[in-house]
């Protein structure tokens, strides 16, 4: 209903292409309270499992509980520990996707309008990209420290191949026609990247930034478990050392957060970007 | 005499046609463009094309599909250049991009992400009008090809028609001196065309500026042009060029039933008929 309510009607034609639009959608996500109740229903049966199994059928020290790990939560919160390594984590994160995604744009974009500099450089990307990142990280704990500057790297390197690779890729999907059509009217190089190649690339940028948030908080963990004195990565590996199982699961869900609510944000900016596509 | 004979060397400078007494505004001198396919033979698609366009003439191109229309129209506009030969346009040779042409191609090119509005003012964004005057020219443009009420549709909510007039004003907006058509209502139904073709020749006795126009539809090239030219299948050169006497303004609803229309459109048609 609420994209019925957004659009105005034109034309007679137009808001037909609207509802048709909108019943396409309506298939394809069927957001309706039932499902809506259903996804409820299948969490709340799968915690209630857990709390059941958890040192009935599986020893606690393994699955911990659900009410263990809330507790352990509360208690976090409100002695306030949390709070660094979470702020550590959240900024290693922030600071290595931006990174990431900046050189992943920048160097797609640079390779997709050169062709020479594709053929330079795209195989040795390519190359670098086949290593296993974490097989990395030990050396990147050598180069930039144990401090934050190691999972920074780590992760921006991950999150810049991803995007790296659906820009460059979205490059061979601008019509020629547009290319053209912009070089009569005297456009620039500038202006040809402005309005032609970011917004012909906003669904492969913003698949890239989506993707790229659990890619940089894949980097970051990594960092966090080979070698460092904070972040949440480090709160659940230290858990693990010291059999702390409550410690493990609430890490892991803090971690899992931190990435829903990054993922969330860049739902936010695609809801606005593709706004035209509606 | 409205018929030239098949020619590899059309004298330019004698001034045959109408066009060409005056400074002609496009000389195509003498073009022979070959490509070479990966992994398939080279073939030539143009060869010894020359015609001239005057400043204020209405020239159509007619000629069977792959013949190298399009390809003349590329390199008027710079995004090609000849093998062999010259292009002049406003008395300059053709060696880059050609900003001093407006170009209304077979899909509407509009920027999918920008409105109605917002497309027609690009080029003056681009070519750096201020901001009052891009207002301006844009609300006078949507006026003129009959776009009120759509100026903040995006053009997937245009119907092909609409697109099209939103092309057209985008192209004449920033007031080229040349304008280049490469099929440009060739999608459309037979009643929108018809009007387009309406609103194009319109326009164009607004204000008259030098047409170059690919169609291979007979009809729309007598109803809209001063002078037709006929190419062969491939390798493309130019079989005839023939004059369009038929008085203006046109009518281009009523035009058909012309007795001069059916005899022009025979004429066309047995010198187009052998290379299909």
């Amino acid at each position: 209903m609420s994209v019925m309510q957004r659009s105005h009607p034109r034309a007679p034609a137009e808001s037909a292409d609207v509802e048709a639009g909108a019943r396409a959608r309506a298939l394809r996500v069927p957001a309706t309270a039932w499902i809506l109740s259903g996804r409820l229903l299948i969490v709340v049966v799968l915690i209630a499992a857990w709390q059941l199994f958890s040192g009935r059928v599986v020893p606690a020290y393994l699955i911990s509980s659900p009410t263990a790990v809330a507790h352990r939560l509360v208690d976090l919160f409100t002695s306030g520990d949390v709070w660094s390594d979470l702020g550590i984590t959240t900024e290693e994160l922030i600071i290595g996707y931006v990174i990431g995604v900046a050189g992943g744009v920048i160097v797609g974009v640079a390779l997709g309008t050169s062709r020479i500099a594709a053929a330079l450089i795209e195989p040795l990307l390519a190359a670098l990209n086949s290593i296993p990142k974490i097989a990395l990280a030990p050396l990147f704990l050598l180069w930039f420290g144990i401090g934050l500057g190691s999972k920074i790297a780590i992760a921006a390197m991950t999150v810049f191949f991803v995007m790296f690779y659906n820009v460059y890729m979205g490059m061979g999907t601008i019509p020629n026609g547009l290319v053209n059509t912009l070089q009569i009217m005297g456009a620039s190089r500038q202006t040809m990247v402005r309005q032609l190649v970011l917004p012909q690339l906003t669904v492969p940028i913003l698949a890239g930034l989506k993707a790229g948030v659990s890619f940089a908080m894949i980097g970051v963990v990594v960092g966090e478990f080979v070698a460092a004195d904070s972040g949440l990565g480090y709160y659940v590996r230290n858990s693990t050392d010291l059999f702390d199982s409550p410690g493990v699961y609430a890490g892991i869900i803090l971690l899992m957060l931190l990435v829903l609510v990054g993922i969330g944000l860049v739902t936010l900016l695609e809801r606005r970007l593709l706004r035209w596509r509606r | 005499m409205s018929v030239t004979e098949p020619t590899h060397t059309i004298d330019i400078a004698s001034g045959r046609h109408g066009g060409a007494e005056q400074q002609a505004s496009i000389r195509i001198i003498d073009i022979e463009q070959r490509f070479a396919p990966p992994n398939q033979p080279a073939f030539n698609a143009l060869e010894a094309v020359s015609f001239d366009i005057g400043p204020t003439e209405f020239c159509s191109i007619v000629g069977p599909s792959g013949c190298g229309k399009s390809t003349v129209l590329n390199m008027v506009a710079g995004l090609l250049r000849p093998t062999s030969g010259r292009i002049q346009a406003l008395g300059k040779p053709v060696t880059k991009v050609n900003t001093e042409v407006g170009y209304v191609t077979q899909d509407s090119n509009l920027l999918p992400w920008l409105t109605t509005a917002k497309n027609i003012e690009l080029p003056l964004k681009i070519r750096g009008f201020a901001k009052s005057e891009r207002e301006r020219l844009v609300a006078e443009w949507i006026g003129l090809v009959g776009l009120e009420g759509f100026e903040s549709s995006y053009p997937h909510q245009l119907s092909g028609g609409m697109q099209k007039r939103c092309a057209i004003a985008r192209t004449l907006v920033y007031d080229p001196e040349v304008l280049l058509l490469d099929e440009p209502f060739g999608a459309l139904d037979a009643i929108t065309k018809t009007v387009l073709q309406g609103v194009l020749l319109d326009l164009w006795s607004a204000k008259p500026r030098s047409v170059l126009f690919v169609t291979h539809d007979l009809n729309e090239a007598i109803t809209l042009s001063d002078k037709v030219v006929v190419m062969t299948k491939r390798p493309g050169t130019v079989k005839a060029i023939v004059d369009i006497d038929l008085p203006r303004p046109r009518n281009v609803y009523e035009i058909g039933s012309d007795p001069r229309f059916g005899e022009l459109h025979h004429e066309l048609w047995s010198l187009f008929k052998s290379e299909i």
